[in-house]
């Protein structure tokens, strides 16, 4: 390895920086070149490398927020749209660093919309005591074919969506509002609810936040619709203080939960339509986090965003699902200033982030835990499986679930209110070789006692690469399409390897014979890396 | 049976490429017949969401109680007494036997102060073994692994240091230095699951290839999955449950660690759990059904236990992360609370009360009870007895001085104490004549014969040492009868090495009066009397 490499095999590290790409071989590659080229502009600015060591136990240095100005290569491209896209294709990525960052980043900020996975997202929920025994067991097993669609349907959403970030933030609004679908059982109300969080994916927080206090899922699943004047339910004010807006520990008292509650009275749902009851509603006078008055719903969101805790807590939480897993509090209080100098606009303040001379430290490359929607749905996307065969719907969405299911990440029913604890919480003995398992299958198109055939056509996918016929290229390109980033040089020469199985280089061609095998049995070992578990 | 495992994890070994390379944990190698003795084990079952303390031992004497539940309280007509304020939700009838048996302490009014009524902050706390202004990011389970084995994370001991089924790592195994145990889903296919996947003779070739701190996090999850794919798996074929179980998760859950228990699998902790605690609404039959799964669940695993021979070695410990509020709200349900009784259950178990019951008439500023007993000295008991952990030790793991309550008897494979000597004696003690195991007395005496030695105080309540001779290794069983020669229990059943044996028992929930401890041992039997007052 290069002289910068800081420890000893074996011993834990004390620096998280990446090995130097100085150290590498390869250096014919020009992305590389070009990277060696960002690297020196930036240090000669005084900006990269500059922070030292920062340790994933440490914690991270602060950064500050000034706007990166180095060079877009391919390593920037991938960590930009791995960070932002669900499983971002070779193409995707090529196309950004052309591009550029700014107008990667225009492209990113733009929305797309979908189509609503059928009609009955609008059907009214049957008066459940007016149904006989009977009635009531076909209208779960309708239930139970609508959530199972609901899921596959997303997943199709993000594996075959465009390149922006609606699907990601979706997912993070869904991991911030965790409402499950286990306990809310109206599929009806659980699309609501997602549209909700799409449409305001890149919008307003506050605008959000007086959209879920009436939003029909979350009346069901915080008890919101039993909460009335003469016996007020907390469930709700509760996690809206502690989970929502300030967090827990930030300075609000259970008065401060008790008063909430009273003011969200009289909000209630059938779970697809919601209303103000106004004879349930306490129009009496509520002392909250010392503002008096005679507070309604949209009074307390009001208290709520002029909390700083609000902001940083936010600020914090979009640290963490797009930068990395430990962030110095100066980073997040700095986010958090912005975000309410833009009165809570995610879009400006996350654009912030992305192209900020932090999120582009070397340092940050494979610093988080793919999450399960980026193993199950982002290696469909970025491997270019062509899902979804027509016919075997019911199959896909059951096989689907399974996987979410064994990777703990079953979109529409987070383990909790608090979502998903994320990063390296997903991986354990038991995720990580279901997770390889579910990744071999992709490769073989062969599937546990599940008729589906999708697979990886290796060939179309390296096709896509550089140069198909030079196994250097095939090899940098898989790293930088599932790794992010170059391996480490043991790593990249066993891949060499695996590719050419003897063989010298200039004897490998894409019209091998043998070309589709190698090419399986090299995406086979890659997926079976540790290094593809992180982006 | 051990040996054959690791010819098993050998032969795995073999078949995949090495399982050790320069970067990944290395397994410890039991020396050959070393590591057949069965340890303790501690099975920590957790009832989440918060589980209504005064509806599962309800205190059906008081009037308060009846009158802040109009719609939720258990009616007194329905409840199974256990003492004259503590009684059992009907749906705990199950656990009956077990209570009888002596084998079931209550333990009333457990939290801490300050409690924290967040599910998240709550379970956390209760999780890392903090207090409610601490915020620590390891469990307190896996502080004690850490300690135990010295050598994690580089070397992993030959059996997983816990195991939890599902998919999701718990914090009670989050360690500082990683996590403590494995997550498996099903053992029986554990194997097949990950030989599927193995990399290792890629990672032979990787020998010692850096990374950086993430990455070589990731590889050590890796690396521990290969390490027991062969070990958890042999276990579960080696192992069978002798009983049915009630159908459902945590009869899955406790039927799969009685069977891994069976197969001697070497791991003292397993983590199970049970959901839905949190009764905000319509409480009475949702928390009738989830009581009856518990109990059903939980009787049926230690009837297994007996069946295997296997009673005297695991204990059961629920945790949650708070009771709930005294006053039922208006969904008929109850909101996040404080104190509630825990259950400690196991043949090694000193049944009984803990603690006095809810004063449901001085409440908090909120409505809630008052905290009667520290969860953290729950913990630090069962380490420090149960497992025989240093003191120095235990109070390692829960930040703090605690421990000391007599709710579980030494496992007999401990290391046993030599001569306590905060313990000079007992003032109390009537007298054992000439009683050579006199505290500071270096000199080992010459044992020639079995016989009883001791038992401290005599008279005295249910707590007793009791001190007996084995002159040679030998099978040695210690009953306790009364005086018509009911035999009400079994303290010891274990083969045990030659010398002076000391433990420390409880007889259970007995009236005043004599009674009789026989132990048998060599074909000869001794027999000493006790009276309880």
């Amino acid at each position: 390895m290069g002289p910068t490499q800081p420890h000893a095999s074996g011993l834990p590290s004390p620096s998280v920086h990446r090995p130097s790409l100085g150290g590498r071989s390869g250096l014919g590659r020009p992305w590389v070149t070009l990277l060696l080229i960002a690297l020196l502009v930036g240090l000669s600015a005084g900006k990269a490398a500059a922070d030292g060591s920062p340790g994933v136990a440490a914690g991270w240095v602060p950064h500050g927020w000034s706007p990166y100005t180095g060079a877009f290569g391919p390593e920037e491209a991938a960590h930009l749209l791995r960070r932002t896209v669900i499983g971002p294709r070779f193409s995707e990525i090529r196309e950004a660093e052309a591009a550029g960052l700014e107008s990667t980043l225009d492209r990113l900020f733009g929305r797309h919309e979908v189509d609503a996975p059928g009609d009955w997202v609008a059907e009214p929920f049957p008066d459940w005591w007016s149904l006989t025994p009977a009635q009531r067991d076909s209208v779960r097993q309708v239930m139970a074919g609508r959530q199972r669609v609901l899921r596959l349907w997303w997943c199709e959403n993000i594996a075959t969506g465009p390149l922006d970030l609606t699907e990601t933030m979706t997912l993070f609004w869904h991991d911030h509002f965790a409402t499950a679908m286990r306990d809310v059982q109206i599929p009806q109300s659980m699309y609501i609810q997602h549209a909700l969080f799409r449409k305001h994916a890149l919008g307003n927080f506050r605008a959000m936040l007086n959209a879920i206090v009436r939003d029909p899922a979350m009346l069901i699943w915080l008890d919101g619709r039993s909460n009335i004047a003469s016996d007020p339910n907390e469930n709700f004010a509760r996690e809206l203080f502690e989970l929502f807006t300030m967090g827990e520990g930030s300075g609000y008292t259970q008065e401060d939960v008790s008063e909430a509650a009273r003011a969200f009275t009289g909000w209630t749902t059938d779970g697809v339509d919601a209303w103000f009851a106004s004879w349930a509603h306490d129009d009496g006078v509520k002392t909250i986090l010392g503002e008096t008055g005679n507070f309604g719903a949209a009074d307390v969101v009001d208290i709520l965003l002029r909390q700083p805790a609000t902001s940083v807590l936010l600020a914090g939480k979009l640290y963490r699902w797009f930068l990395g897993s430990d962030p110095a509090p100066e980073d997040v209080a700095a986010l958090a200033a912005e975000l309410r100098a833009e009165d809570y606009e995610i879009a400006p303040v996350l654009r912030m982030l992305l192209s900020s001379d932090a999120f582009f430290d070397p340092a940050y490359r494979g610093s988080l835990v793919k999450s399960g929607a980026d193993i199950y749905a982002g290696a469909v996307r970025a491997f270019e499986v062509e899902n979804f065969e027509p016919g075997t719907y019911d199959i896909q969405a059951r096989f689907v679930l399974a996987e979410m299911d064994e990777f703990g990440h079953v979109l529409f029913d987070p383990p909790d209110v608090a979502g998903w604890p994320g990063h390296l919480h997903w991986l354990n003995t038991q995720t990580l070789p279901k997770r390889k398992l579910y990744l071999d299958a992709l490769l073989s198109g062969r599937y546990e006692r599940t008729p589906l055939s999708m697979g990886i056509k290796v060939l179309e996918v390296a096709d896509h690469f550089r140069d198909p016929n030079d196994p250097e290229q095939i090899v940098d390109d898989l790293s930088l399409l599932w790794f992010g980033q170059a391996p480490t040089d043991l790593v990249r020469q066993t891949m060499l390897e695996t590719l050419l199985q003897g063989a010298e280089p200039y004897d490998w061609s894409i019209d091998l014979p043998d070309a589709r095998k190698r090419l399986e049995d090299l995406f086979r070992f890659v997926v079976r890396l540790p290094e593809g578990q992180l982006k | 049976m051990r040996r054959r495992r690791f010819l098993q994890l050998g032969g795995f070994a073999l078949a995949g490429g090495l399982v050790r390379t320069p970067w990944l944990p290395t397994v410890a190698r039991a020396v050959e017949g070393e590591g057949a003795e069965r340890g303790p084990i501690l099975v920590v079952l957790v009832l989440q969401g918060g589980n209504d303390g005064l509806n599962t031992v309800v205190p059906y004497r008081d009037a308060v109680y009846y009158h802040h539940r109009p719609n939720l309280a258990v009616p007194r007509a329905d409840v199974l007494p256990l003492t004259d304020d503590a009684s059992f939700h009907p749906s705990l009838s199950p656990l009956m036997d077990l209570w009888d048996d002596g084998d079931l302490a209550v333990l009333q009014g457990v939290g801490y102060p300050n409690m924290n009524l967040s599910h998240f902050r709550g379970s956390d706390i209760v999780w890392s073994a903090s207090g409610s202004d601490q915020s620590v990011s390891s469990g307190w389970l896996a502080r004690w692994l850490e300690g135990r084995y010295l050598g994690f994370p580089e070397t992993l001991p030959t059996d997983p240091m816990a195991l939890q089924q599902g998919f999701a790592a718990a914090l009670p195994l989050q360690g500082d230095l990683g996590v403590t145990g494995v997550v498996v889903d099903n053992p029986a296919s554990f194997q097949a699951l990950v030989g599927r996947t193995f990399t290792g003779e890629f990672e032979d070739a990787l020998g010692d290839d850096p990374g950086d701190e993430l990455l070589r996090r990731v590889r050590e999850i890796d690396a521990a999955s290969f390490a027991y794919a062969a070990v958890v798996q042999s276990a579960a074929e080696a192992g069978s449950n002798r009983v049915l179980y009630p159908r459902g998760h945590i009869g899955d859950q406790l039927a799969t660690i009685a069977r891994l228990v069976d197969g001697d699998l070497g791991t003292p902790v397993y983590l199970a759990s049970l959901g839905s605690f949190d009764t905000h609404a319509a409480q009475p039959f949702a928390h009738r059904d989830l009581l009856a799964s518990f109990a059903n669940a939980v009787s049926t695993f230690f009837r297994d236990l007996v069946a295997m021979g296997r009673a005297d070695d695991v204990v059961l410990l629920t945790v949650s992360e708070f009771g709930r509020r005294v006053h039922e709200n208006a969904s008929a349900g109850t909101d996040h609370g404080t104190a509630a009784p825990w259950f400690a259950i196991g043949r090694p178990v000193i049944g009984g009360v803990y603690g006095s019951a809810p004063n449901l008439e001085t409440l908090d500023s909120a409505g809630n009870l008052l905290v009667g007993m520290d969860y953290r000295d729950v913990y630090a008991s069962l380490l420090g007895t149960w497992f025989g952990t240093s003191s120095a030790e235990v109070d390692r793991v829960p930040f703090g001085s605690y421990g000391g309550m007599p709710i579980v008897t030494a496992h007999p494979s401990n290391p046993t104490d030599p001569g306590d000597p905060g313990d000079p004696g007992d003032p109390g003690d009537p007298g054992d004549p000439g009683d050579p195991n006199d505290p500071g007395d270096p000199v080992p005496p010459q044992i020639t014969r079995v016989g009883i030695q001791s038992v401290k105080p005599n008279p005295g309540g249910s707590l007793r040492t009791i001190v007996f001779d084995l002159p040679t290794p030998m099978h040695a069983r210690v009953d306790l009868y009364d005086p018509r020669g009911r035999r009400l229990r079994t303290l010891l059943d274990a083969s045990l090495p030659a010398g002076r044996h000391e433990r420390f028992w409880g007889l259970g929930d007995l009236a005043d009066g004599l009674y009789f401890l026989r132990l048998e041992a060599g074909g000869e039997t001794r027999t000493r009397k006790i009276v309880v007052r």
